[in-house]
């Protein structure tokens, strides 16, 4: 499913004060892509990441996904296009702290009403794949940083998403288990061909994706593919 | 989908803990005045209900009673001779039966229990709906026999040792200073208030026979059925007028089973009302109780609100989520509350006299009000929830 921005602005007003959060990006990210966000704070990255993901809108430009527009489109198919074609990882992992591995996996499949025992079933088997197969009825306090990132990874993954949207998630973590973290992201993209995308501030990390996107002050400044340096 | 709904809102609930528990209380308290208001109305409406099978609606019930500052007005009521003549000059009625009271004191086989003497005619078998365990009961042709009827439960109040064995036919009975016989044993009856005897603990003689124990055995009251309901209130009318004009010092009264009724309603009527005022006071509180339970718990789980909004979810989904707490919670509240009312109601019946029954609505009513009042305060916090910015909510720290 590929992405397409044109001259996609994003403006908040806070009181008297406009901030202009993203000013005239164009993008395009292929299928399969696994794609690096970096930028200073502030620098847009996050709003970027929330219009890709469609939990925001852009006050002017385009952004067609899979070559629809999506200008047009109402609270409850954005709901639906997310649950079908994204999945979201974040820093905080923001997992659920009363259910379990697996019930936190197995979340988005809820939003799709399929059956209980096939919503835990199928998230089992993503729980294995992150390599977690012995704590799918452990609660998120009683695991490591890792391993709750690993549960947020396979709950963005229940879906057979086409796109993965990823903001800083390695932020919360130390740089070994990051790594590991990575390499999951690296796997996933390579074996599922899944597109990744990681907003993140850690040059290690960016510079193991294939192609990396800076942003500055609301403006794209640097779009390096590693094929080309 | 309902089931992780339900199980979601549970395992919340559970770690909210003992907010919850207040706001419950709230609820069931007010659920319980709710189904005990309409419980008791129930038992109420039963008891009528029964009361009225028992009196009959057709039943008339006529008194006389002295006017204050009569005087030196005649004493004399009504006899046979006067009823008769009021009777058979208005219609649709089944005969007008004097009943002259007489308290004595009654002894049989040296037992001695005072009791009430009914001096009346055949007739009031009928009237009464009197039915005989043994014998017949006095009539016509009696005249000035001394003969007797007794109630099923004349001598009952004495010592048992004093009862050596149940009156039989042919027994002797010394009323005052006349000695009576046994005629006819009555099968017992519910109390009929309108006929202001307890037939069960009375003896009947006949008006003629009344004379023997009585100096004076006028009649102030008279009862009759009448053959159409329809026309209850316009033959006492009729009735009273007409001895009215022939006994100007006495007040007449007439009776009729609606005023019965009336009078059983107004026992419950101020205590459903406290219920109702109680009830709708504690529904508000609870219920305000849910509502902050649930505005806390909105602002508590932004995070997870957001999240679920970046998975999929639409906003109704997280409206119901919401919801489905403020349901629940108040759904307990409800349960709880339908086993109080009915304690309440119990405790209602047992003090007034009325008998216990549960209501085929409470039930229902009862969830009914803890669902619509979950809907009601739960309302503006989901939509509050399902509102929030996805983006806010999920960056919210």
């Amino acid at each position: 499913m590929m992405i397409e921005i044109s001259a996609i602005s994003r403006h908040y007003r806070v009181g008297d004060i406009v901030i202009e959060a993203l000013r005239g990006i164009n993008i395009s990210i292929d299928n399969g892509e696994l794609v690096a966000i970096i930028g200073q704070s502030g620098s847009g990255k996050s709003t970027l990441m929330n219009i890709l993901g469609l939990l925001d809108r852009p006050s002017s430009g385009t952004y067609r996904l899979g070559g629809n527009e999506t200008d047009k489109l109402l609270p409850d198919q954005a709901a639906e296009l997310r649950n079908r074609s994204f999945g979201f990882v974040f820093q905080a992992f923001n997992l659920l702290p009363r259910l379990t591995a697996l019930d936190n996996v197995a979340l988005p499949l809820l939003y799709r009403r399929q059956r209980r025992t096939d919503r835990r079933n199928v998230a089992q088997t993503w729980l294995n794949r992150v390599g977690l197969s012995e704590r799918a009825q452990h609660k998120p306090h009683q695991l490591s940083g890792g391993e709750r990132q690993r549960v947020a990874i396979a709950r963005a993954l229940v879906g057979t998403p086409a796109i993965v949207l990823a903001d800083e998630p390695t932020g919360a973590l130390d740089t070994r288990v990051g790594q590991e973290i990575m390499n999951l992201f690296q796997e996933i993209n390579r074996t599922l061909g899944v597109t990744v995308v990681i907003i993140t501030h850690n040059h290690d990390i960016a510079a193991q994706c294939q192609r990396q996107l800076e942003l500055s002050d609301g403006y794209l400044i640097k779009d390096t593919r590693v094929g080309q340096l | 989908m309902i089931t992780q709904l339900f199980y979601e809102a549970y395992i919340n609930l559970v770690a909210s803990g003992h907010r919850a528990i207040l706001a419950i209380i709230g609820i069931t308290i007010g659920t319980a005045s709710v189904i005990a208001m309409v419980n008791i109305g129930e038992m109420v409406e039963y008891k009528s209900l029964k009361k009225m099978n028992e009196l009959g609606p057709d039943l008339l019930s006529i008194s006389l009673l002295r006017q204050l500052g009569s005087g030196n007005a005649s004493n004399e009521g009504l006899d046979n001779d006067k009823i008769k003549s009021i009777s058979d000059n208005i219609n649709g009625h089944r005969g007008l039966v004097p009943i002259i009271n007489i308290a004595n004191t009654v002894e049989w086989h040296g037992c001695l229990h005072p009791h009430q003497i009914v001096g009346t005619t055949r007739a009031m078998m009928e009237i009464a709906k009197l039915e005989l365990y043994n014998g017949r009961f006095i009539s016509k042709l009696d005249g000035y026999e001394p003969f007797v009827v007794v109630g099923s439960a004349v001598f009952s109040k004495t010592s048992s040792d004093c009862l050596r064995s149940p009156i039989k036919i042919d027994d002797t009975i010394q009323i005052g200073s006349s000695l009576f016989t046994v005629i006819g044993i009555l099968q017992p009856k519910p109390e009929n208030y309108m006929l202001s005897v307890n037939t069960n603990e009375s003896l009947f003689i006949s008006v003629d026979a009344a004379k023997r124990i009585s100096s004076n055995p006028s009649i102030y009251k008279v009862v009759t059925r009448v053959n159409n309901i329809e026309q209850l209130n316009i033959i006492g009318d009729m009735v009273a007028s007409a001895i009215r004009k022939i006994l100007p010092s006495f007040t007449v009264q007439v009776m009729t089973p609606n005023q019965i009724i009336e009078a059983i309603h107004q026992q419950s009527h101020s205590f459903t009302i406290l219920l109702g005022a109680i009830g709708g006071i504690s529904l508000i509180v609870g219920g305000i109780g849910i509502m902050n339970i649930m505005m806390v718990s909105v602002v508590e789980r932004r995070r997870e609100i957001g999240l679920r909004l970046a998975i999929g979810a639409r906003r109704r989904d997280i409206a119901w989520l919401f919801l489905m707490e403020a349901i629940i919670l108040s759904m307990a509240g409800g349960v709880a509350g339908f086993g109080l009312g009915m304690v309440v109601s119990f405790i209602f019946g047992r003090i007034s006299d009325i008998e216990f029954i549960v209501s085929g609505i409470s039930i229902p009513l009862g969830l009914f009000v803890s669902l619509v009042v979950g809907i009601f305060f739960g309302y503006y916090p989901a939509s509050r929830a399902a509102r929030l910015d996805p983006v806010q909510a999920l960056h919210n720290e």
